[in-house]
């Protein structure tokens, strides 16, 4: 097997997040590792996916998850080494699959030696390589993002003598971009993981890179020129390698880091996500219809980055204040849940492992305008701990079988970076890989089954998007289109079955084909189009032109 | 085969309407057609398909009487009909000369539908027997569309108007019944759009009659919002939640674990960020037709005692008339008739009723429409089964304050009536959610919307005036309700009656 030369591949892809320290652990040194991950290629492969997302994966103290990097151009060793990224990124081309890895370009760690070396003294030739002030009161303008844990945007050094600027947390200085050695470095960095074959970043924190006095020190224009210019760089040497952004605002914000079509290939779709809970929890659809409705038109090319949960909390930073008390009420009734502005909980939990919600808003992100990004374990229905400190509970360790350490490791229990979930409902006994491959009924086989249907056709990727109304606020029915090809998805977003009359007049004629079992459905004629849904149920029909 | 200039010598027409009028859902006579006269006719296509506006009067057994507006389209026998309902054929066939030509209502003939909008922009003025036809862009309604429309279509019939729509962009509402004056439905939008207040349809071009007695607005043409949710249909949905966790509950036979109102606090589903929104939209309404506009019959004013004293005066008779029909099923109205007169007079001793200002006049759940864009506002003609003068009175905005706390209780009686019926044991404990949901509802579309108003004078500054005033609205509501319901719907007649309850006795519930 061999990669699809199409540059534009990703937007028929799918993605899967690994967190390689949970993944798979071949050395029974109690971390996951990169040779773990290669071990199971073969089932992601087999689930469908075409590129895996590492998380970090370079060398770090590991202070926040490895987004704290002290080297960039060497691996964290319990992950293993260079050669092991080598070798993962030989095997997974060969099964046709590609692999981008997490780089995070706004910051480093504080014990990076450039940090090290710049907060050395006034006179170090790395100090400017960071953002240092007398006075912590400059860029006021700026919010704090880690509210947790973080009270201002500056923290004393007291080696330097001075405050350094961090957006995150104070161990994690900014780089300072308005450094032109800064701005070189960085690229350095993104030649040599191109140079070893990696497919692509998933850029860290995009929005930060600038600070300007007056402003919220946020997606400036000197940020967005010099993700052009990593742009023009991956563009003149690395063509068919994807840059996905991660800028947490407003559709209308984030469309910027498409730039016009020379930015980033692909950006995060946000505000989404919580909308979907909204909507389910409401049963009504107007909470997604309306983000989609602000989500502005992108260049050719590029395309919108959808996920359900992924290893960060469910973040709320970007819905209104009533919006966000209204998700902690509904999906974070133990304050445990919380974190920053967030929750920090899978999507098996959140759903409070409803069947057949899980089902709707995986085809939801399936069938929704953009490239579907699936979060480890969440494709068997892992669940969480909210006992553990930070993020931690949505980072337990993979279950591949009911094994000893849910087969993730064969070192002892309590060398194990996280224990394994043991609970009744999600624990690893319950719910694992190896249980859910035997039935073909489980969760995983279902989701296996429509990443299928959708792999398929392009339309789901690349086709336009158009909401169709209907007067039932719990129904909510969209198009699909790409040349000839129409797709009608139909959702109910009530447990309570329900009615809808759709207009399909304009496709008069035409036989909706249901895509799982290619059941035809009676004609589409002048009258308005009846279907009845199962509660939470959908269907996926293409419109078939008369014979 | 020519046609006569005036239709009412085209042989059996005036018969055939007898026969037709009836059928059609906008025809508001409740006896049957005693004589229907042709008084106007207005040719605006001669050749196949042609279409006349013709202006009927008709009066009924009973001595009813009312103007309705057609549009008729007229085909040689030898052409094939549009497809269209049955019901917009007129049978001809017992007429001599029939069947020459095949008589049917013109607004069901896309061709014809299209000429109408066509005539628009940038507007022509058709004269015809006893009357002109002038059509109009609507003033800063801007140009007409880049693209023309290709299709038009009719709708489903209202009750009162029909509507068409042109390629699902715009809509051609049709009016039936023949007032004279400005239709607010033109009006208020434009008063609106130009105070700046655009969560509405806007106008697009307009169809008026010019007759020797003045001008009628015979249609109106206006964006298509795009398919949305009524406030109606989002409360049903949140109710039917509410009432489903209920039932669940309740078929364990368990005793609920919590208070009513500790349900409705952490209900997921709860209307009340609606009625919320709906409180600020309603607000910026009354706000944005306070400002009025060039005609003075659009500016406010401040009303006092004697406007006081009509609408208690007015309230008092429709109460009186329910009470002499005597009908047993509203014998709790006699129950309430003292709190209920204590009630109306209490407006008649306040010393100011706030500003007057032109209101939607029939203002409800059904009239706001939730779209991807945000909520808007339906509908600004009125009741259509008042003449224009009446509908285009100042008023209290506080009236549709009332109606709008109205129609959360009736939402909330409607989904009780879906989950159960009165004698079912169940019905007796979700009745209070029903009613906490109401309370809870109605006091956040009140709170908003106060609380957006507060400072501008629109309403008395005494929160006791204000209390008073939506008290007496929502019992003139209420008792509307209840005539209504009593002809209509004897078996809903509880609802208004149950509301009234409530009104007079706040605390009970």
């Amino acid at each position: 097997m061999t990669l699809r030369d199409d540059p534009t591949w990703y937007r028929d892809a799918i993605f899967y997040e690994v967190y390689v320290r949970g993944f798979a652990d071949s050395d029974n040194d109690g971390s996951g590792d990169l040779a773990g991950v290669i071990d199971h290629l073969d089932y992601l492969h087999w689930l469908g996916v075409d590129c895996i997302w590492l998380l970090p994966v370079l060398r770090s103290p590991q202070r926040d998850g490895g987004y704290d990097i002290s080297d960039f151009y060497s691996i964290q060793p319990e992950y293993g080494s260079l050669d092991d990224m080598r070798r993962l990124l030989h095997e997974a081309h060969a099964r046709g699959m590609r692999v981008i890895c997490d780089l995070v370009v706004n910051h480093t760690s504080d014990q990076h030696p450039w940090f090290q070396e710049a907060r050395s003294g006034p006179q170090s030739p790395k100090r400017d390589w960071y953002v240092w002030s007398d006075d912590p009161s400059r860029y006021g303008d700026a919010r704090v993002i880690f509210v947790d844990t973080e009270h201002s945007n500056w923290s004393w050094d007291p080696v330097a003598g001075a405050y350094y600027w961090h957006r995150f947390f104070s161990h994690q200085p900014d780089l300072n971009y308005e450094n032109p050695a800064v701005q070189e470095a960085m690229l350095d960095v993104v030649r040599f993981w191109l140079d070893l074959g990696l497919d692509g970043f998933r850029l860290d924190a995009v929005p930060y890179l600038f600070e300007a006095e007056g402003t919220n020190c946020e997606n400036l224009p000197a940020t967005h020129a010099y993700l052009k210019r990593i742009r023009a760089e991956v563009d003149a040497h690395y063509p068919g390698r994807v840059l996905l952004a991660e800028a947490n605002q407003w559709p209308s914000d984030v469309a910027a880091y498409f730039g016009s079509g020379d930015e980033c290939h692909m950006c995060f779709h946000f505000p989404l996500m919580p909308r979907m809970f909204m909507a389910l929890r409401r049963e009504e659809r107007y909470p997604i219809t309306e983000i989609l409705a602000q989500t502005p038109e992108i260049p050719e090319g590029a395309q919108w980055a959808l996920f359900l949960r992924n290893h960060d909390e469910l973040t709320l930073e970007m819905v209104s204040d009533a919006e966000r008390d209204y998700m902690y009420g509904e999906y974070a009734r133990d304050p445990r849940m919380k974190l920053n502005l967030g929750i920090r909980r899978r999507l098996a939990p959140l759903l409070d492992n409803g069947r057949r919600q899980m089902e709707l808003f995986y085809g939801l992100l399936l069938s929704l305008p953009g490239t579907p990004i699936l979060y480890y374990g969440d494709e068997i229905g892992m669940g969480d701990n909210i006992y553990l400190g930070d993020r931690d509970g949505v980072r337990t360790p993979m279950q591949w079988s009911g094994d000893r350490n849910a087969g993730f490791s064969r070192s002892d229990f309590a060398r194990l970076y996280l224990p394994p979930l043991m609970d009744p409902v999600y624990g690893f006994q319950a719910c694992n890989v190896e249980q859910q491959q035997r039935s073909n009924s489980s969760p995983l086989q279902w989701l296996r089954r429509f990443i299928q249907i959708r792999k398929g056709r392009p339309v789901f990727g690349r086709g336009a998007f158009e909401v169709l109304g209907a007067s039932n606020p719990s129904v909510f029915a969209f198009l699909r289109t790409l040349e000839d090809e129409v797709i009608l998805c139909v959702n109910n977003l009530s447990r309570f079955p329900q009615p809808v009359e759709l207009d399909l007049r304009r496709f008069d004629g035409r036989s909706p084909v249901e895509l799982v079992g290619r059941v035809p459905f009676p004609r589409i004629g002048d009258l308005p189009y009846l279907l009845t849904l199962g509660p939470h149920g959908f269907y996926w029909f293409q419109l078939e032109p008369p014979a | 085969m020519t046609l006569p200039t005036d239709l009412r010598r085209l042989p059996g027409l005036e018969r055939a309407l007898h026969d037709y009028l009836p059928r059609q859902r906008w025809f508001a006579g409740a006896a049957p057609v005693a004589t229907a006269e042709l008084v106007a006719t207005v040719w605006l296509r001669r050749r196949s398909p042609a279409a006349a506006v013709t202006v009927v009067d008709v009066t009924c057994t009973d001595g009813t009487a009312a103007r309705y507006a057609l549009l008729l389209g007229l085909r040689p026998a030898s052409e094939p009909l549009p497809p269209a309902p049955a019901a917009a054929l007129l049978e001809l066939a017992d007429a001599p000369a029939a069947p020459e030509w095949l008589v049917y209502d013109g607004l069901a003939d896309p061709t014809i539908l299209l000429d109408l909008l066509a005539r628009t922009h940038p507007g022509q003025t058709v004269t015809g027997a006893g009357a002109a036809v002038r059509f109009a862009p609507a003033p800063g309604g801007g140009p007409g569309p880049a693209a023309p429309p290709q299709t038009a279509r009719l709708l489903a019939a209202d009750q009162s108007n029909s509507a068409a729509t042109y390629d699902d962009r715009w809509f051609l509402k049709w009016f039936r019944r023949l007032w004279p004056g400005l239709n607010p439905e033109l009006e208020l939008p434009l008063l609106l759009l130009g105070n700046g207040f655009t969560a509405l349809p806007r106008p697009v071009g307009s169809i008026t009659l010019e007759l020797a007695d003045g001008p009628a607005t015979l249609a109106l043409i206006q964006t298509h919002l795009g398919t949305g949710s009524d406030g109606l249909a989002l409360a049903l949905t949140s109710l039917r939640d509410l009432f489903g966790d209920l039932r669940e509950d309740a078929d364990g036979e368990l005793p609920l674990p919590v208070t009513v109102d500790q349900v409705l606090q952490g209900q997921g589903s709860s209307f009340e960020p609606h009625a919320a929104h709906l409180g600020h939209l309603t607000a910026a309404l009354h706000l944005a037709l306070a400002r009025g506009g060039d005609d003075p019959a659009t500016r406010a004013r401040t009303g006092g005692v004697r406007e006081l004293t009509a609408w208690a005066s007015q309230t008092e008779s429709m109460l009186a008339a329910l009470l002499a029909r005597g009908d047993p099923q509203l014998a709790s109205l006699a129950t309430h008739r003292s709190r209920m007169h204590a009630a109306i007079r209490a407006i008649g001793t306040l010393a100011t009723a706030g500003q007057l200002i032109r209101v939607h006049g029939d203002y409800h759940l059904g009239q706001v429409l939730r779209t991807d864009n945000g909520w808007h506002v339906l509908d600004f003609e009125g009741e259509p089964a008042r003449p224009m003068a009446e509908r285009r009175q100042l008023a209290s905005p506080l009236r549709d304050v009332a109606g709008m706390l109205r129609s959360f209780s009736y939402a909330a009686e409607v989904a009780l009536r879906q989950q159960t019926t009165p004698a079912d044991p169940a019905w007796r404990s979700l009745e209070p959610y029903g009613r906490e949901w109401t309370r809870r509802c109605q006091r956040r579309f009140l709170d908003t919307y106060q609380d957006r108003v507060r400072g501008t004078g629109l309403l008395p500054d005494a929160p006791a005036a204000v209390a008073k005033l939506l008290t007496a609205f929502q019992l003139e509501k209420a008792l509307y309700e209840v005539r209504y319901e009593v002809d209509h719907r004897p078996e809903w007649v509880t609802i208004p009656l149950n509301g009234i309850a409530r009104i007079c006795s706040p605390k009970a519930g």
